[in-house]
């Protein structure tokens, strides 16, 4: 579907236009193109608010996330009233006000295998804003399966990655990082802290690359990582090339559907065989004056609330190094923020070190502390 | 010989810092320097990473050169 520009897209998107590597050639181009953002968070956030400024025709965002009081301070699109909205449709509402003369679709969904496939197909660039491995897999995966190229953006605490794969027969995410990285899904796990700036910076990045591919102008990042560094200022350039990573893919098309991309924290599926406890049979062996030992395996740097448990504290990353410490008798009872890491761990240790004496707390720290927050209330409600 | 390396995301986590000087054994390969590396620091073999030789992403096999820069480059997941 391609419709001429009118006079108010002439008027509106005049400083585009005015660029001899875009005029209204550029801006049609612009106009006919179709972009869907995967991710409406700290990266797509910034990347929306360029590209549906811009003029781009068709906008899809897909997200299945609701808008949380910490996103506010880098995911821009939003405010305080859109808390506990859908980021697909929050971001809708807002950028249609920026831009009314293009189409955006909100897609409410979470991107796994059985949709990625047609959602690709309808669009001409893919733009990853996602935050886990198990998604950029999928993307990756998806985007070589359907000939769509896909810009690429990533941040770890104060530096960032952008690339473009899959362009004109370029290389792919797996040409760097051929398998999901299940080994070291136990350090990825914890939320990290982040200046917003920074995904400001690579979001805007991403769009950029839209836009070059789009325009068919400059030097689009493929087979070409740019790295970032805020604290610094550096940024540095570095080449790689295509491997038959892509042609694996290509050739294994029929097993996209039913390979195993779901290793992220929030949808792990760890075997049954690691025992849980609730936070009221611990306070239940506490009353009977058990003894009991608890480790934390959080990272050192995540913060602790006072009313918690004092456990041990060994980061889940670190445990095997520490393992002596762990008694191999008794209750011990692992414990983290969500009772995700600490299912893994005591799984690892059952698996592979014989324990089997040992506990996940179900629900982590988190469930310890509501649990401690009632029960003060309770007593409060019963004293007055 | 030495070599400059830099360190990226999970991994100078890992190593405690970023940038660092190293005195390897000369016509060592890229291969053989992960080896020491994942050596020196357990955790590391967990990574999934990848070697970057003078900005250019390296074979295994390659052969490091005195001065080299070498960079070791995890994927970040944060979006």
């Amino acid at each position: 579907m391609s419709t001429r520009l009118t006079d108010r897209d002439l008027e509106r998107y005049s400083r585009n236009i005015l660029l001899n590597e875009v005029g209204t050639e550029g801006q049609q181009k612009l106009k006919d193109a179709r972009v869907l953002v995967i991710g409406a968070g700290g990266l797509g956030c910034p990347a929306l608010q360029y590209l549906v400024a811009a003029g781009i025709g068709t906008i899809g965002i897909v997200d299945f996330d609701i808008v949380d009081e910490t996103n506010l301070q880098r995911q821009v699109l939003f405010g305080t009233s859109d808390v506990g909205l859908n980021k697909a449709i929050a971001a809708k509402k807002r950028l249609e006000s920026l831009n009314p003369l293009i189409e955006i679709r909100a897609i409410n969904e979470k991107l796994d295998q059985q949709n990625a496939l047609e959602l690709f197909s309808g669009y001409d660039i893919v733009l990853d804003g996602t935050d886990n491995f198990s998604s950029r897999y999928i993307i990756s995966d998806a985007a070589i399966l359907t000939g769509t190229p896909v810009v690429y953006g990533a941040i770890h605490r104060f530096e960032g990655q952008v690339s473009v794969f899959n362009y004109e027969d370029g290389p792919s995410y797996r040409c760097l990082f051929p398998e999901l990285p299940e080994a070291s899904v136990i350090l990825n796990c914890s939320e990290q802290g982040v200046l917003g700036v920074l995904p400001g910076i690579i979001g805007s990045y991403q769009a950029n690359e839209v836009m070059k591919i789009i325009l068919q102008t400059g030097e689009v990042l493929s087979g070409t990582m740019m790295l970032v560094d805020i604290r610094s200022n550096k940024t540095s350039l570095m080449a790689f090339a295509k491997t038959d990573a892509v042609k694996r893919v290509l050739e294994s098309r029929e097993s996209f559907l039913t390979n195993d991309y779901d290793f992220s924290c929030e949808n792990h599926h760890v075997a049954k065989s690691v025992k849980e406890i609730t936070v009221e049979d611990v306070q239940t062996l506490l009353n009977r004056g058990e003894r009991i030992q608890f480790v934390d395996v959080r990272e050192t740097t995540e913060p602790k609330s006072p009313r918690e448990l004092l456990g041990l504290r060994i980061p889940s990353g670190e445990i095997l190094h520490s393992i002596a410490t762990i008694e191999k008798d008794g209750h011990v009872i692992i414990y983290c923020h969500s009772g995700v890491r600490s299912e893994k761990v005591v799984k690892k240790l059952q698996d592979e070190y014989a324990f089997e004496n040992l506990l996940s707390l179900k629900g982590g720290a988190k469930a310890w502390v509501r649990f401690v927050k009632e029960s003060e209330n309770n007593i409060e409600m019963e004293l007055s | 010989m030495m070599i400059k390396l830099k360190y990226h995301g999970v991994v100078s986590e890992i190593i405690g810092t970023e940038v660092e000087v190293l005195e390897v054994d000369s016509n060592s390969s890229v291969d053989s320097l992960c080896n020491m590396l994942n050596e020196r620091w357990s955790k590391l073999s967990t990574v999934q990473y990848k070697v970057a030789v003078n900005h250019s992403i390296s074979n295994t096999n390659s052969i490091l050169e005195d001065e080299d820069e070498v960079a070791i480059l995890p994927p970040f997941s944060g979006g």
